[in-house]
Order: C-alpha cells, then structure tokens, then sequence
C-alpha cells in the first residue's frame, strides 16, 4: 500500500506571493499549526499571511524544511530549553550558515519567525544579534545598528559613573 | 570753483534725487572737465549742474559782467526753484529716514531669518538622521524580542567577553529605550561580579543594582580579596534581595562574619577562598546544595556541612575520619571533589592495608554520580586507600589528576575497585600513565563511553596503539565513542604522531562487527600555548570530516579542562564541550600565556 500522500498547505504572503507547502513544514509554525487545527474542512484558498513577504517566507520555509521531523518544543520542556540557552549562544553549522544574510533580512526572519511563532528560528536570530552585539561599546552597538544616542548629557555623566567600575576587560 | 565749494557741503544722498536733467552749461563742463574723481563728487557734481534752474543762475554771473541784472521774474524764479529745492530737501530727508528705517527692518528681518533657515536646516539633517534611525532594524523589534536578545547577550559568554555585570550595564548604556527594557529585566541584574581588576561598586550602586531586581535572588561573585569590600558587606544585611549564589575571596577574619549576616536562607551555592583557618560554615543556609571551599584548613568536627548538598569540594587537611564526617552527613551527594596537598601527618588515619578486599567500606555514598580527585600528596597508596574506604553503587564519572609520577603505582588497583564496572567517563592525568597500565584498565571498564588520558609525550605513540587495536576487539569497551589524548608538549611534537592518530580515526572511526558503537569524538591537545603548528593537523582536520575532531592548543590540558565546577566537574563529556569552555581561563592566565585559542576547521 502507498504512504498516503503528504497535504499540501497553500499560504499566501503580503507581497501576493504562495507558496504550496507540505503541512508538517508549515507546521513548524505554531500560529499556522493552530489554524490549521481550527479549520475542520479542507480549504483551497490560501492561509494569508499578512506580515510576512515573499522573499523572507521563501527563508523561513528553507529553515522549516531543513529542521522538519524534528520535536517541536512543548510547554514542558521550555523551562529546560530556557536553561539551555543561558548555557550557550552557539548555533549549529547549518543554522549559521543558514542565518548569515544582511542585517536587513535578519531582522525580517527574526520578525517572522515571531509572528509566525517559530521558536527555535526566533533562538537562532536573537543569538545571531546577540553574538553581534557582545563585546561592543555602546557607541559600537549605536553604529552597528543605527542607533540614536538620545541620552542627555546629565545622564551621559551618570552612565559614565555607574559603568566604570564594572569595565573588566 | 565756488559752486564746486559749496556743492562739496552738500548731502550726498539727496543728490541723486536730481537726476535725469540733460541740459549742460559750459561752466559746468569745464568743471567736469576738471576729471574730478566719482568717489570725491565729480559725478554729483555733473548732477547737480544738470538742473535747468542751476544752469540760469550760472548765467547771472556772465550777464553781470556785461551790466545785465537779473529781472524780478528771473529772481522770483530762482526763489521759487529754492524753496522747491529746501522742499524736496525736507521730503526726501523724510524719505531717506524711512528707507534707513527700512533698511535697517530689513536687515534684521535678513538676519532672523537666516537663523531661521540655519535652524531649519539643522532640524532637516536632524530629522532625516531621526528618520533613518526610525527605520534601522533594532528599532522594529518588539520588546519582547530584544528581551530574549539581551538574555541571549547576558549567556553568551566565554573568556572573552565581558561579565555579566559588564554586558547588562552596556546594555543600559545604548539609548533611552534600550536602558527602559534592559532595567525592566530583573534577569540582567541578578549577578553582581567583580574581579581583582576591578574596584567593588560603591554602596550606592548596589542599591541601585538591587532595585532593578527586587524579587530576584542575587549572585554575587567578588575575587577581589585586596580592595576594600566595605561596601559589599555593608551591603548584604540590608539587601532586600535574597543570595542565590556567593562566591567569595577573604583575606581577613572579620569579613566571614560580616557575610554570614546576610539572609542565607536562599544561598543555594557558595563558594569561598580563603588561607584564614576555622571558619564556620553558614548553618542558615538551608537552600544550600553546592559547597566549593579552597584553601580552607576548616575544622569540621565540630561544623558538619549541610545535610542537602549535592556537590562537594574540599581541599587539604582532611584525614580519613573526617572525610568520614563530611560525607555520612552529605547523603545526597551526587558530585564530590577532594584535592589533596602535601601536609604530611594529616594523612594519618587511613586504612593502612590498601591491597586489603576485606577493608571495611565505612561510608555508602548511594546517590554519587561523579568523583574527581585530584592528588598532590606524595604517598602513591592515598587515593587507593581513599577510594576503597567509600562505596559508590551509582558513580559513572571518575577523574584523577597527579603531577607526581609515583601515582601509577597506585592506578592497577583501580581495575580492583567496584565501581570501575559501572564508569562511562574517566580521565586520568598522570605524566607516567603508560600503555601498561591503560590495558587492563580497557578491560576493566566495560560500560566506559569517554575517556581522558593526559601523560608525557613519551608514552603516547603506545597509548595510541593500544586505542588503535580496540578495532578488533568486541569487549574492551565496546560502547567507546570520545577519546581525549593530551601532553605536556608543544603542538608540533604532537603533530609528529600525526600518522598514529590518522591509524586510530581509520581503525576506530567505522563501526565494525562486535563494536556497537563507533568513535565520534576525538580531541588532541598540547599543554604548551607557545609554537605553531607545523601544519599536519590541518590536513588531518580537513580529511577526517566525519569525527568530531579537536585539536587544542593550551597552557595546561588541566587548565584547558578545567570548568566551573559543575556536575561533569572538570571535563565535560565530549559532545558539551564548546569554545567558550575550553577558553575559560582566567585573566592571569590569560596575561601569562597571551590568546588560548585552538585549531579550526
């Protein structure tokens, strides 16, 4: 007897792009998963998608096809998982790999990936700044991400203060 | 030349009212003649003597050479064009007073309105910097987000990266809404660490510190045992937060006290360091499951550790009976460490018939998983004698490191002891450990999943043979899946054995029949920072892709392995071992050896 065949999930993005996915990548979604079970009949029209455009949705299925049949994090185990990530900021090989775009799509993915509550690429993204981040000057961290200093200079002085104790590199 | 006179007292600005007159007398041509330049009036001059009026009376003069006076008709005309002139005179005076005040309305108005474009054009740049910075990236992430990004800051720690303390303090330091979420996290406040590099945070700041965390519970790490820690001990008592963890370095015998008056009823780990002898342990302390004491000849007769603790490391001055006191009140210990210095009579008390299988085992440590015992006492039948007094129904991890070679006398003795059937990871540092000795070892420990062989560079081509061999063998250690090989060597004399280590991957890395489980993990280290590679590792690197392999380059493979005393104690299994961990060396280390760092792919 033939495996039955896998389902097909059509979704469409805000920029009118669809994709016809296999169900249990999409799953990797929570946000789909969950409307996927809300919906008893089978549909044809495409689940929309309104925060998310063609070209990052094209990322993030690349990264839900490559960790599909993977066990999804349950409510049981997030506590772990949350110790887990105190522990490390590495990323698996392909993760890096997969993640090492322009700052612009990284931040995309990473929005994504929240809005379509996909935790573990919402890990990924979060380390990947976090690791860009980590050593930085405040006035490092500014010009990395285009960041205004809007401190006052009363408050500059007060910073200075409370900072230069703590400066142990 | 007269009229010239009289004219050069004349206003200037009125003259050029009179304008537009054509006519020319012959005087005044001769005046004009005279090339007098524009800027001392010739030209007002020439418009003066333009007025039909002038030219008449210039006349007066020639006719009265001649006897001919001027009529009545002629005076009147000439009175009449003079008080036009005084008239003119007054109203262009008027006029010249109001296009002053103009110009000088204007002015200001040119001047306030510079600024005002000045000013604008401040605000444009400043607005389209304001505007760029409103599209940058940062700035589209949802608070919740870039929580779990400074979290993931907070963690991403090795020993090249700041602290903590550092990283949540830069953290606040960014901008307005970076510092509103970074002090809305009580989790960026919680750990409190300074170094000897550092001076303590003054009080103030660790009132500070603490209001951003108020229901959290504190870890304070200070290795700063000569700068004033008034502040920090002032501090304590009074902290409405509750100690999680306290890691501690005291030179004097008053700060203990001090520290213990602080609410310990939380404290779940301490760690302290001090030469001060006798110093009493926290009985307060209920929470408290890990213990690491250095240097601390304590007397623990009458000062038992807490019954609840899991992990235990001690340091010198223990004799058996005491050892026997600590651990019968530490049933539910799971990890315990003893390092053992040279202090002679101390020693006394132990069982003196090591060989002997009926000694008695005094104490069952029924939950203790992992043992590591590091032994810098002379007397080679200690840690057999140690080690036979105890039962460890439960233990899996076993770690022994020795710089005295006269240890190995005491190693076969392990194939002999109980626990050595159940053991899955064991490192054993010794410089004269052999291929001897590694044999019945293998033989012994048929569970052993990882094992850690640190020994002179002398013995190692063996060493690596023995391992080589166990390809044909289905019952020495048949589940072997990491093997770590160091020595106290430069990394290329350890590349000289470069074609023994391509024989073990070759033999051990497929599986076979009879081996259920293949090699995975392969580390290599030298124990020297200093010289290069001679480059034959990175071809074995770049040909062996399907074995974890690693190849460290580091002061001490003692220091290399050396963790944050955890569950795994000193060396973590293998497939945890991460960069960060292999460069946690501290900062004199750091100093005195220049970048750690290992080979990579």
């Amino acid at each position: 007897m033939a495996a039955p065949a896998t389902q097909q999930i059509k979704i469409r993005c805000n920029d009118e792009k669809e994709f016809t996915v296999d169900r249990d990548v999409l799953e990797r979604s929570v946000l789909i998963k969950n409307m996927l079970e809300d919906v008893t009949e089978q549909q044809d029209a495409p689940i929309p998608l309104p925060n998310v455009s063609g070209p990052v949705m094209a990322k993030v299925l690349e990264y839900c096809t490559h960790h599909r049949g993977e066990p999804l994090p349950s409510a049981d185990t997030e506590q772990s998982q949350d110790e887990t990530r105190k522990r490390t900021t590495d990323i698996s090989e392909w993760d890096q790999k997969f993640i090492t775009v322009d700052q612009e799509m990284l931040f995309e993915i990473i929005l994504a990936a929240n809005y379509l509550d996909i935790k573990s690429l919402l890990d990924v993204g979060c380390k990947t700044v976090a690791n860009m981040i980590k050593g930085k000057t405040p006035e490092e961290i500014r010009k990395l991400f285009n960041i205004v200093n809007d401190f006052t200079p009363e408050e500059e002085a007060q910073i200075k203060k409370e900072n230069e104790w703590a400066e142990d590199r | 030349m007269k009229i010239l006179s009289n004219i050069e007292n004349l206003k200037f600005g009125p003259l050029f009212e009179i304008v537009h007159h054509n006519q020319c007398s012959p005087l005044l041509a001769d005046a004009m003649t005279q090339q007098i330049p524009w800027d001392e009036g010739g030209v007002i001059v020439n418009e003066v003597f333009e007025h039909p009026s002038l030219d008449l009376a210039l006349l007066f003069d020639q006719r009265r050479k001649h006897g001919d006076t001027p009529s009545s008709n002629e005076i009147h005309e000439l009175q009449n064009f003079l008080q036009e002139c005084k008239d003119d005179i007054k109203a262009l005076k008027s006029t010249l007073s109001d296009t002053i005040s103009t110009i000088s309305r204007l002015s200001r108005e040119l001047s306030e309105t510079s600024y005002r474009l000045a000013r604008r054009f401040d605000q444009v740049n400043l607005s389209e910097y304001l505007l760029s910075a409103q599209q940058n990236s940062m700035e589209l992430l949802p608070q919740d987000v870039l929580e779990q990004v400074f979290l993931a800051c907070l963690h991403s720690r090795d020993s090249y990266t700041p602290s903590p303390t550092y990283s949540s303090l830069q953290l606040a330091s960014v901008c307005h809404r970076w510092r509103m979420i970074a002090h809305s996290m009580p989790k960026l406040w919680e750990d409190i660490y300074t170094n000897k590099a550092t001076p303590d945070p003054p009080y103030l700041l660790y009132k500070a510190w603490i209001q951003r965390c108020p229901s959290y519970l504190l870890t304070i790490r200070s290795s700063n045992m000569t700068q004033d820690m008034s502040a920090l001990l002032d501090f304590l008592p009074t902290s409405p937060s509750k100690l999680r963890l306290l890691d501690i370095t005291f030179e004097e015998k008053e700060i203990w006290p001090r520290v213990l008056q602080a609410d310990l009823s939380e404290l779940q780990q301490l760690v302290f360091t001090t030469r001060h002898p006798h110093v009493e342990l926290p009985q307060s302390a209920y929470a408290l499951k890990r213990l690491y004491m250095h240097r601390i000849p304590i007397s623990w007769d009458n000062n038992p550790p807490p019954s609840q603790l899991t992990v235990l490391s001690i340091t010198s001055g223990i004799h058996c009976s005491m050892l026997e006191h600590i651990l019968t009140h530490c049933p539910a210990l799971e990890c315990f460490l003893i390092t053992i210095e040279e202090c002679g009579p101390r020693y006394s008390g132990w069982p003196i018939q090591a060989d002997s299988l009926a000694t008695p085992r005094i104490v069952t440590l029924h939950h203790l998983q992992a043992f590591c015992f590091i032994n810098d006492y002379t007397d080679a039948n200690l840690p057999i004698n140690l080690l036979r007094t105890f039962s460890f129904p439960a233990l899996t991890g076993f770690e022994y490191y020795a710089d005295n070679s006269v240890h190995k006398l005491s190693l076969p003795w392990l194939t002999s002891l109980d626990f050595i059937h159940h053991i899955h990871r064991l490192t054993l540092h010794i410089p004269d450990f052999t291929a001897a000795i590694l044999t019945p070892i293998l033989s012994a420990t048929i569970c052993l999943e990882e094992i850690s062989i640190g020994c002179n560079l002398t013995f190692l081509k063996d060493i690596i043979g023995v391992f080589s061999s166990l390809r044909g063998s289905s019952t020495m250690v048949p589940h072997l899946q990491g093997i770590q090989l160091c020595s106290m060597c430069l990394i290329s004399d350890l590349e000289r054995y470069n074609s023994s280590f391509i024989g073990l991957i070759q033999s051990l890395s497929e599986p076979v029949e009879g081996r259920p489980q293949r090699l995975t993990h392969l580390n290599i280290g030298s124990w020297f920072a200093i010289g290069e590679s001679d480059g034959e590792f990175r071809s074995l690197l770049s040909t062996y892709k399907d074995i974890n392999l690693k190849i460290y380059k580091a002061p001490s493979a003692l220091w290399l392995y050396k963790l944050p005393l955890g569950f795994h104690m000193y060396v973590p299994p293998f497939n945890e071992i991460q960069e960060r961990d292999i460069l946690q060396l501290d900062g004199s280390w750091k100093k005195e050896f220049g970048p750690v760092y290992r080979i990579v792919r």
